[in-house]
Order: structure tokens, then sequence, then C-alpha cells
């Protein structure tokens, strides 16, 4: 069968077999950031954005997304700079494999759109679905506390800081 | 994997697809998809829900929320009247998986894949919730679900939507123990749901407030989620104290058949169910 969709605002047009999974797809098109790894949706090393939400590509199907808009790491950094966020990893050592860093970047992005001041908690909470298993987590949430914060003061909107005056 | 992936845009053609032999529904997919990859479901024909309009929707009505079959955790959690009116409902659904699952699992689908182990399940079968079928029955959750992936569900029937009735209740708790925080499958899950004769109190006063109503379920630990009518019933009128707690932990005891799976043992799940009412007597709140 033939779909129809974007990865990161690039329209592909192919053909899949009905069982096809996202993430098969993807590494077919070259999309190389999102691992094929656990393969029992444990690790959320295949996260991607559908429609901006973050979901496991090893548990969609392809034939689901047919006219909908996929993002992938890829799609964070322009002409070879890094996001706020990848930045942020850097920065903070977060980094040490990278395997996992695909998926991470991606659910972290989507938490940063929903809330711009996240408190530790709500980072490890959001995050509970992207193992890692070189740095651990510490380091990782407060690169993206880190990013929020850049995120933040890059913003023209003034954000409203939970409980404090700013 | 040799099927056809159909996507139709009403629920006529739905129904007109369902009437084939070899059919399944998905939404999200994050059950079917499993089963289909390991090959215990080889279908001939999957059939997504995702573009039929008229099952995405949330009615908040005066007496009860109806929730429509497309409807996923994610946009289930971020709906206020879902967190003012049925606080276990989302305390439930936030342990589900993670949020990459919850975008795309719906709580129809969790009731519709009739897991013991259903999160969302649990606190629908506290709630007293209704299953509303394509034709238009509609009956209750306990009578729903018969088994392990078992459902009263006709063939060629599709569940539309699920009715829970509004009810304010003083006290609700939803616990799951599982092996690690996220994308797991509960061990044993609890929840419990108390009405307070004239209101509650806090753990340092004394009164003489009692238990009016009383409803408790636990997952994981028999064919299905598992209502304990008979510690509902003795729980009339009691109070919450240490000799409240231990007598009805013996009928918890009692009550739970789990078996030995790979999660855990029957005898460690039955000693777990049994301590986990003791959170009555740690929480803030009681009557």
């Amino acid at each position: 069968m033939k779909v129809e969709f974007k990865v990161n605002d690039r329209k592909h047009s192919i053909e899949i077999k009905p069982g096809e999974l996202l993430v098969e797809t993807l590494r077919r098109l070259g999309y190389k950031s999102v691992k094929h790894a656990c393969d029992t949706a444990s690790c959320g090393a295949c996260s991607v954005q559908l429609d901006g939400n973050p979901v496991l590509s090893c548990r969609t199907f392809t034939a689901a997304v047919d006219g909908h808009d996929v993002k992938t790491v890829e799609g964070f950094s322009k002409e070879g700079e890094l996001s706020a966020v990848q930045k942020a990893l850097v920065d903070e050592g977060a980094v040490q494999c990278g395997f996992c860093i695909p998926g991470l970047v991606v659910t972290a992005e989507a938490l940063l759109k929903e809330n711009l001041n996240p408190n530790e908690e709500e980072i490890k909470t959001y995050l509970n679905g992207n193992l890692c298993r070189c740095t651990g987590y510490v380091s990782q949430t407060h690169a993206i506390m880190k990013a929020a914060e850049i995120r933040r003061s890059s913003t023209s909107v003034p954000v409203e800081k939970r409980g404090e005056s700013s | 994997m040799d099927f056809t992936f159909i996507t139709p845009d009403t629920e006529k053609e739905l129904k007109a697809q369902l009437s084939d032999r070899g059919s399944f529904l998905m939404a999200g997919g994050t059950d079917l998809l499993v089963k289909v990859r390991i090959g215990k479901i080889k279908p001939r024909k999957v059939i997504s829900t995702l573009k039929v309009s008229t099952l995405h929707f949330l009615e908040d009505k005066t007496d009860e929320l109806v929730i429509g079959a497309t409807i996923t955790h994610s946009e289930l959690m971020k709906f206020k009247p879902l967190t003012r009116d049925f606080p276990i409902l989302h305390d439930a659904i936030f342990t589900i998986g993670s949020a990459q699952i919850r975008n795309r699992g719906t709580l129809v689908g969790n009731i519709v894949n009739a897991s013991p182990a259903g999160d969302g399940l649990l606190a629908l079968y506290l709630l007293n919730a209704k299953v509303e079928f394509s034709d238009g029955s509609i009956i209750p959750i306990e009578e729903f679900v018969i088994g392990p992936g078992q459902t009263t569900l006709p063939a060629g029937e599709y569940v539309r939507a699920i009715h829970i009735p509004k009810d304010k209740w003083d006290i609700h708790y939803f616990e799951k123990v599982g092996q690690r925080n996220s994308m797991t499958i509960s061990v044993a899950s609890v929840g419990w749901l108390i009405k307070c004769k004239n209101g509650v109190m806090f753990s340092s006063e004394r009164g003489g407030r009692t238990i009016e109503e009383f409803r408790i379920a636990y997952g994981s630990v028999a064919p299905t989620v598992l209502r304990l009518r008979d510690v509902e019933e003795f729980a009339k009128g009691k109070h919450i104290d240490e000799e409240f707690v231990h007598s009805i932990s013996e009928m918890v005891k009692k009550d739970v058949h789990p078996i030995d799976d790979v999660r855990g043992s029957a005898e460690y799940r039955k000693t777990l169910c049994a301590n986990l009412v003791y959170r009555m007597i740690e929480e803030e709140v009681k009557c």
C-alpha cells in the first residue's frame, strides 16, 4: 500500500507493507537517528513526534500515519546548529554512548512545548519512558532544566513562574 | 504479515468492514500491534478507527462523563472535568505506560483489551462505568469483561463509548505495584473510593464519623479486575482505624486468587494485596 506523510516538514510518498512499523520506514528513508532497539515498548529510543506528540515508532504502524506529520531529532537542529535542548545535553555531559539521546530529545522537546518551566519531578515523570544506561538521569534532568531556562529567556512573551513573581 | 489496512471515515463504513471474519479494530494500536508482531493474532484486515470523527468526543454531562472510542489517555488527562470529578481515573491513567504510550493508547482500547491488569479498567470498575456498543445497548463494565482478553462484545459490533456516572467521594486512592515506575504491567494494583458520613476528618481528630459507602477493587489478582463486595459491605458504618484495616486485610487475603507468573508469585501477590490496605491508615484523611 502507498502512504504519504511528512518527516521534518519534508513530504514522503512511499510504498509500504501493511504491517510495517514506523521505525522501519523511517530508517528506510534514511532517518537513522530513530533507533530500533528493544522492540518491546520498553526503552523509548525509537521515540518520534507524531503531530507534535511523542510516540513510540516501534509501536506505530506506518499505515496509521498516512497524512500526518512526523518529527525526528534531525528536525530540531537547524543547518547543523544544535537546538537548546541538544546543546544543554552536551554541556551537562548528559551524553555518553548517545543511543538514547535522539528519543530523549524529541520527548524533552514535547515537554517544553507543554511546560516551559518544568521542575525536576515533572521532567522525571514525563521522561520515564526513555531509558538511559550510561550517564543516568541527573545530568539529563539538569540539561532539560537548563534548556528550559534558555528558552524562557529567549522567548519574547514573558513566562509566568508558578508561585513566584519574575 | 499479510493483511489489509483500512481507514474508514464514518461509523457506517466501519461497521460494514467489521462484518468480515479476521477483522480487527485498532485505535492507537499499543496492544494490537504487539499481538500482531509476536504472531498471537493473525489479522486478515486491520481497521483503524482514528479517522472516524464521530468516535472522537468527550461529553461532560450533568450526571455523567461520556468518553468516545478514540480519545487517548493524554487527551483525557488534559480534560479538566476528569481531574475534577474522577480523580481516581486520572491517577490510574497516569500510571499507564509512558507519555509516548498515553499519546497513542485509548481508554476504550484498555477495556476492549480486557486485561486483568488494565489500570484504567480498575478505576472504571470502581466508578460503576458502563460500556456503549455500536448497536446502542449499554451494559455495566463488570458484565462486559468476562476473562483475560474476553468480552461480551457481540460479533460485528464495536465499543462506541464509555459512560461514567458522576458521584461525590470523600477519599480516593489508587496504587499500582510494578517492577518499574513506567512501561510496566502491574504485579498487583488496588483502588478504593470512600464516602464518609458527615464528611472527612484528619488523622489527629477523633469523632463520630463513619464509612457510609466503600468500594474497593484489585487488579492482576484474578482473571478479571475484582471488586471485593464482602469487604464493601463489611465496611459500612465502621471507622477507618487499625482494627478495621486489620479485619479487611484478612478478608482481602481470602478474596484474591492470583497466579504465579513472570511478574511475581501468587503467594507474594496475596501478601501484597493484604498489606496494601494499610495505606488507609497512612493516609491523612479518614472517616
